[in-house]
Parts: structure tokens; sequence; C-alpha cells
């Protein structure tokens, strides 16, 4: 039994402490806004953040977090109120078939909270891990902007 | 909701429950002590609300979200209370829940929609009329009620709900659909229907459902196209914690459309402990027919058939004149070939299902384009009748064509005919990139008479690997034509890719309008708008091919995206050195796109700089989401030339996840520009028609920066150096 805390709450899971975190979030918690993309750490659609910082849930072995604060997708709006960057993703209308938004929206959230005004080249610098096939690059970076001026 | 106190059938010639699908009309008038069902896709509820049925997939490109504002706008409802629900897989939506695909959502739903709307608005005017006990003229309806402009009063949908299916259902040429400037949403714009759910992380997709007791798959599937399980050991497999069973999934091969492959299924207690499993699965396999199968062997087999003679096609646009003569009798010939490889989909979403079998009734929940083939195949091959099928058609994260191919519903339902629990199936991303359903590999090889500084004839002669229809569209005037064609086997599975075969042959024939042009010494756009309005002596044949109907307007559009993105792009202007523009235009499903792209090249390295898209879609029904469409199209086109193509290599795809098989990603996105040309037709599709002008575009102004003329995807950037 691997005793994490995802959103605020103690959760006991008997996953396999080798597990990565991703799919303990997934299939063991029904937590599934954090999304499967390729198992290795290139596409950043299972970002959340760990002690506030983006990490790749994917890659993230279960035994490894005891302690550790986990906050997925579903933890960001308190009391059903979206956060800035939620908010501002809402403005953009950001999301074409939406699968890789938890992870870019948790990425940018990221960012924001060790950097609240970073330039062009810095978003596009930290957002460069987080593929979108739909291409929606363009409006994340508008609401990510928006996300700095709110 | 079974609490209906009568049915009352339409009283018009066309009446009758199942004709309610395929009449405009309200043909079934259904009294319910809280909604009234209004047609087949809509319920009218005593609060006001409306619930529509969605029978097009939504995967991304906004159909779930523009279909629905259609009927909603016609009929004057109110946004905001309008719910829209997925309809299951059900023969009584037949006439809708025809594949998504091909760009054709919105203009198969435009007009019926429409007409449907129209009508419950004039039974919900009739209603209001007869409740006032006045006229009808005059009323109309606005934001979900019905208002009287002479006394100012209005009343709401819903207290209408038990007077509608008394009054008489108008007959089709009463029905008068509204003006578009009348919209309130169309061509002004709604939030993605989607968004909120997004942003929050709610679930939405099939990946994201749970069944009590579901258990988890992982499939081994052989690495070869056609290739078989020669043989197989699971003692160590079944030693791995969480592994439930192993279930042997024979190949399904129906012909080169659907093709489940030969493999053997991991079963077990999540989707990790499955994938674990796997790799302690030892497996042997006969690689059949495709097993030395390579790009190099490929590539020189259709080298060879170049300058052979294919079979005569009518699919290149027309055959007239005598093209022969014209070449021996030409100043010069141009010939050139333009080089596609195999591409792979790679939705974010990888293909995956659910699927549970208890008493003899199969319930499934997936992404599908195709929800009769899916159906169609569970019946055949998994040998469930449609009437204990339920399917569940969830919203795709991406499918670009790859969901059309339902093989992943067949497998999973296989696999809960063989359980005795619900099963998910999750494909990993080396699955979804080494068993795709891939672009065809395909050269187009073409020849171009010159005489006299004009265009004489024109010779397509395309080889081809087995695929969908190429799309090649060709709207310039040419008086002697020929299109032929060589189709050779598909070593990797063929299928349709975002905009199906029309990017490879935009690629080649608009970078081939670009080498004439340079040729002649004449301006790449005052060239095409030559070659469109040009008065000059054509055969019986060919005249008839450009007065048609088609071949007018295709004409008349072309012209008017060109000349609008050459404006927009200051087409022209002065670039600085190493610089330059490009460009080129496209039609695909009755929209027509032209892009002008920026390119600085130096030292070797390719920026793209900007790029300016011009659409012309008739109505744009959501425009931000239509821009959004294109936007995507560009970036998709740019990320197949640069990081585009398998490679195969004794018929296995050699990458396998996204470090090898690369996205474009933020830093690398170039400015996007698009405008839509305004305009009152029908609305038609959007979200292929971005991607076939981007690739011979962006190769044109590569020309125009360095003069070196690239005919092959992906780019290869050494020779830019």
């Amino acid at each position: 039994m691997i005793s994490i805390k995802v959103n605020g709450q103690n959760k006991q899971v008997e996953d396999d402490p080798q597990t990565p975190l991703l799919w303990v979030l997934r299939d063991s918690l029904d937590l599934t806004g954090t999304k499967y993309g390729c198992g290795i750490a290139q596409c950043g659609a299972c970002t959340v953040l760990l002690d506030g910082t983006a990490v790749r849930s994917c890659s993230l072995p279960v035994g490894s977090l005891s302690g550790k604060e986990i906050t997925t997708i579903e933890g960001l709006a308190k009391d059903d109120t979206l956060t800035d960057v939620q908010q501002a993703w809402v403005e953009e209308d950001v999301p074409q078939c939406g699968y890789c938004q938890s992870g870019q929206i948790m990425n940018a959230t990221s960012l924001l909270t060790r950097n609240s005004n970073p330039s062009d080249e810095e978003i596009e610098s930290a957002m460069s891990g987080n593929i979108c096939r739909c291409g929606t690059y363009s409006r994340i970076k508008k609401a990510i902007k928006r996300a700095i001026k709110s | 909701m079974n609490r209906r106190n009568f049915i009352r059938l339409s009283t018009t010639a066309t009446g009758g429950l199942a004709i309610a699908m395929t009449v405009p009309a309200v043909a079934k008038g259904v009294l319910d002590k809280e909604s009234f069902v209004a047609n087949v896709l809509t319920e009218i509820h005593a609060d006001g609300s409306i619930t529509f049925m969605l029978t097009k997939h939504e995967m991304g490109q906004g159909t779930g979200t523009g279909v629905p504002m259609i009927f909603c706008d016609e009929l004057g409802a109110n946004w905001d209370t309008f719910k829209v629900v997925q309809a299951l897989h059900d023969e009584k939506y037949k006439r809708f829940q025809g594949t998504t695909g091909g760009s054709s959502g919105l203009s198969s739903m435009w007009h019926p929609l429409r007409q449907m709307a129209a009508s419950t608005r004039e039974i919900l005017i009739r209603s209001a009329a007869r409740h006032w006990g006045v006229s009808r003229d005059g009323l109309y309806t606005e934001n979900g009620f019905v208002k009287n402009p002479s006394t100012n009063a209005k009343v709401n949908f819903g207290d209408l709900v038990s007077i509608a299916p008394k009054v008489e259902i108008p007959d089709t040429d009463e029905i008068k659909l509204k003006d578009l400037k009348e919209f309130k949403l169309i061509g002004h714009g709604v939030q993605n229907r989607i968004t909120p759910k997004i942003v929050r992380g709610e679930k939405h997709f099939a990946l994201d459902l749970k069944r009590p007791g579901m258990v988890y798959a992982s499939i081994e599937r052989c690495p070869v196209y056609r290739g078989k399980v020669k043989t197989y050991d699971e003692t160590a497999c079944r030693q791995v914690k969480g592994v439930i069973d192993v279930i042997r999934v024979p190949e399904i091969y129906e012909d080169d459309d659907f093709i489940v492959r030969d493999g053997v299924a991991i079963i077990a207690q999540n989707t990790w402990a499955a994938m674990q499993g796997r790799k302690a699965l030892k497996v042997e396999w006969e690689p059949g027919l495709n097993g030395s199968a390579n790009n190099a062997s490929l590539t020189k087999k259709m080298r060879a058939l170049a300058s052979v003679s294919g079979e005569k096609s009518n699919d290149y646009y027309g055959n007239f004149g005598d093209v022969e003569k014209a070449i021996s009798e030409a100043d010069e010939v141009l010939t050139a070939t333009y080089e596609n490889p195999y591409h792979a989909h790679a939705c974010m979403e990888p293909m995956n299902g659910i699927a549970e079998f208890k008493d003899g009734h199969l319930e499934v929940w997936s992404t599908m384009q195709n929800p009769n083939w899916a159906s169609e195949q569970i019946t055949k091959y998994v040998n469930v009748p449609v009437e204990n099928q339920t399917i569940h058609i969830l919203p795709a994260g991406g499918s670009f064509g790859r969901k059309f191919y339902p093989e992943h519903v067949t497998e999973v339902a296989f696999l809960a005919s063989k359980l005795n629990a619900p099963v998910k199936l999750t494909w990993t991303r080396e699955d979804d990139i080494r068993c795709d359903y891939n672009s065809a590999f395909q050269h187009d090889n073409h020849s171009v008479a010159l005489k006299d500084g004009q265009v004489t004839a024109w010779h397509t002669n395309v080889v081809s690997t087995k695929s969908w229809s190429p799309e090649p569209w060709f709207p310039y005037v040419v008086p002697n034509k020929l299109g032929e064609q060589h189709i050779i086997d598909s070593p990797l599975t063929p299928g349709a890719w975002r905009s199906v075969g029309a990017h490879r042959a935009a690629f080649a024939s608009e970078g081939m309008m670009d080498e004439i042009a340079h040729k002649l010494g004449k301006d790449p756009l005052a060239f095409r708008l030559e070659m469109l309005g040009r008065e000059i002596e054509l055969g019986e044949d060919a005249q008839k091919h450009y007065n048609q109907p088609y071949s007018v307007d295709a004409i008349k559009k072309t012209r008017q995206v060109l000349e609008l993105a050459a404006k927009k792009a200051d087409w022209g202007k002065r670039m600085s050195r190493n610089s330059g523009q490009g460009l080129a235009v496209y039609r695909f499903s009755r929209s027509f796109c032209a892009q002008v792209v920026e390119v600085n090249v130096r030292r070797g390295k390719l920026r793209v700089d900007k790029v300016t898209a011009v659409l012309y879609c008739g109505t744009a029904v959501n425009p931000h989401l239509v821009k959004g469409q294109i936007e995507g199209a560009i970036i998709w086109a740019l990320t197949s030339v640069l990081y585009g193509g398998m490679d195969f290599k004794d018929g296995r795809v050699q990458q396998s996840n996204f470090h090898d098989y690369k996205m474009l990603r933020m830093n690398e996105t170039p400015e996007i520009e698009v405008h839509i040309v305004p305009n009152t037709d029908p609305a038609v599709g959007v979200g292929e028609p971005g991607v076939p002008p981007f690739t011979p575009a962006l190769m044109n102004a590569i020309f125009a920066a360095t003069g070196k003329r690239i005919r092959k995807t992906p780019l290869d950037m050494a020779e830019l150096a």
C-alpha cells in the first residue's frame, strides 16, 4: 500500500511501486483528466504538478512520491472557480479535440507560478515540451498571455 | 421517457415514423407532459430547453458545435439552454449518421437541418398563434420565444409543448428559411461546446470511462502488414503481476480498408500491468508477403513506372484533346516527379475502446468516424447481431481519418466476447505509429508541353500505392489533357489521412504551376490567373469540360481566394535577401484555400516566417473555429514536410514514438493569418481544406528564396545547404 496526496486528499493505492503515476491516477483513482499520449515523457499530455512544478506522470513511479503534493487538472479549480489559466483557456476558446489541453494547462500553470511575466521566447521554450496535434499553439500562447494580464 | 399521451403521425404525403428522418417537416408530433418531440433529432421540453441529438462525430473539427448551431439558429432557439447529446448508433438516425469525414459534416447537414428547424419554427409559431388567438402572420421566433411585435407579447417555446402536436404540420413549400443576415449565431460564433469540460479535465473521451469490474487490455500485433503469429509463449507473461489472461486475436482481413492485425492480447488488472505483460510475451512472427519491403525498394519500383503509361483515369480532371500530338509539336516539354512518403496520423488520443458482453448483448464505448461500419464488423466478426448491440460514440482526441477505420472497435468487441468482464483496450503510442492506416506512398509525374509561351498540353502519370481517391483537382484551362495512374500493392496498411489524397496531388500540380511560371518568366500569381481565364481555342471535349457549372464555379472561386490571398499577403513585396514568398491554391470538399508562405533560408536553415491563408468555405458557421481548423491544417502540413514519412525496413515501420516521429511544437510554429471570403453560400467543410495548398506554397517559397526546387517530402535539409 502506498500513500500519496492528490489534490489535497490522502489516497492509499495498491499499485506496484514501479507503476507510473499516470496509470495510478487514471486506473486506480479514476482521475482521467490526465492523459496518456506517449509514455516516454515526449508529449506532455500527462503533465501534473508535483509540489507545484510540472512533471511527466507517465515516467514517474508512484513509489517515489510519498509525502509529495500532486495536483492534477481536476484539482485546479477551487469551489468551481476556475484558475486564471483555466479562465484564459475558456476566453481564448483554445481546444480543438481537447486531448492534450489538460497537460498544456498544467504546464502553463507551472510556468506562471515560477515566472509571473514570461516573454514570448520564455513561453515558447517552456511550452515546447507539450505536443498539440490539432495545432492550437497560437491560441495556447494567447491564453497564457491573457492569464499573465489577469 | 415513456409517458407519451399520444402519437400523431403527419398528415402530409410524406408522413410516417420512418419518413420522419428523411423529410424536413415535423412528421411525428409526440405530446409528452414534459416535451414535444419535433423530429428524430429534437425534443423541446416544458422548461423551454431543447435536447438535440448529435449524429456527427466530434473529433476536434468542431462539428459538435457547428452542426447544432445550424438547427438552433434557424429555429430561433436559446443556445444557452440548447442541450446537445451524442446520439447512439441507431437505425433511426440513418440519414444523418453516415461517415463523418471528407470535411462533409456541415455541408451534408446544412440544408436538411435548416429545413427541419424551419419546420419546427413554423409549428411553434402556429402554436403561439393558437395560444393567443391571433393570426400567425408577423409572429417570429427569437432566443427561445415566439414573439408578437404588434402586442409585444412573447411566449417561451416550453409553454407551447402541449399545443404544438395539435397544430397543422406545414408542408415543405410553406417553410421559409431565414435570410443569412437574420442569424444570431451562424457567422458570429459561439464557444466550442467542449471547452468548459476540457479545461476542468472532466470525463470526455472513451478512454476516460470505467465500468464496474472492468479489466484492461493491450495487444501485441504483428509489426508487418498481413504478417502472422508463428508461435508464442505466454508463460512469463502470465507471471507478471496483474496479468489475468492471454487471448489470441486472429487476423481479420476483409480488404485493404479493414484489417484487424494478427496478435495476442494481454488482459490485466490495469493498463500498466497489461503493457508489462506484453513485454514478457515471446512471439515469433511470420512476416509474410510484405516482410522484405522497404523505402528504397518501393521508391525504385515507383520510379521505374514514371515513364510507363498507366491506366487512363478520369480521376485526373478530364481527358481531352490530343496530348501526344501537342507534346510532339511542343517547343519544350517540362517533366517533373513529385514524391510523397507514407505518413502516420499520430492522433494524441491513441486508439481505444471499452466493450461489455452480457447475456448476448454487446455494449461498446469508443471513438469512430463511421459507426455503421463498426456495427457491421461487429455483426460479421464477433457474431453479435445489430439488435443486440449498443454503440456509444465518444468524441475523438483527434482523428484526421484514422478513426474512420474501426478495427479498434472490432478488437475490443472481440475481447469482450471472450471475457466475463467489461474490458478497456488501449493502444500504446508505439502501436499507433507502427500499425497505422498510412496515407499513400505516391509519385506524381507531370509532363507539360509549352509552345509559343503557352501551355498546350498537360500529362499526369501518377504511381501510387493503393489508397483512397487521390483527390486531384485542376482548374486551369489547357487544350489537351491526359491523366493516367498505376496503383500498386501497398506494403503498409493504406488509409485516408487529413485531406485524403489531396495533399499529394496538390504538392505536385501546384509545384508544377510554379515551375512553368518561372520557366515562362511569369509571376506565379499572374500566371495562375492567366491560366484560369485564358481564351484559347479548345476542342469540343475540352469546351464541354470547362463549360460545366462545376468548372465555371471552380475557376471563379479559385480566382477569388488567390486574389484575396495575394492582397492580404502583399504578394510581390520586396523580400530581404535569402527570403521568398510562395503561393498555392487548392480545393477540397467544395472549399477553396489559397496560401502565401514566406520563408527565410540561410546557411541551410529553413525558417517559416508567415503563412497567409484565404479560405472560401461558403458561410463560415463559427469563424473562430474555422480559423482554428486552418491554423491546425497548416501546422499539420508543416509537420509532415519537416518530420513526416515512415521509414520501413523488412516491412516494419522503424519509428515508434514522438522522439523519432516528431511533431511540430510551439517554438517552431510560424505566424499564421487566416482570412475568410465573405459570402452567403451554404456552409461547406473546413477540417481538411487548409492542408493541400501548404506544402506546394512552402516549396515554391523555398524556390523563390534559394532557386532550389524541392520535389520530395519530407524535406531533406541537406538540399538547402
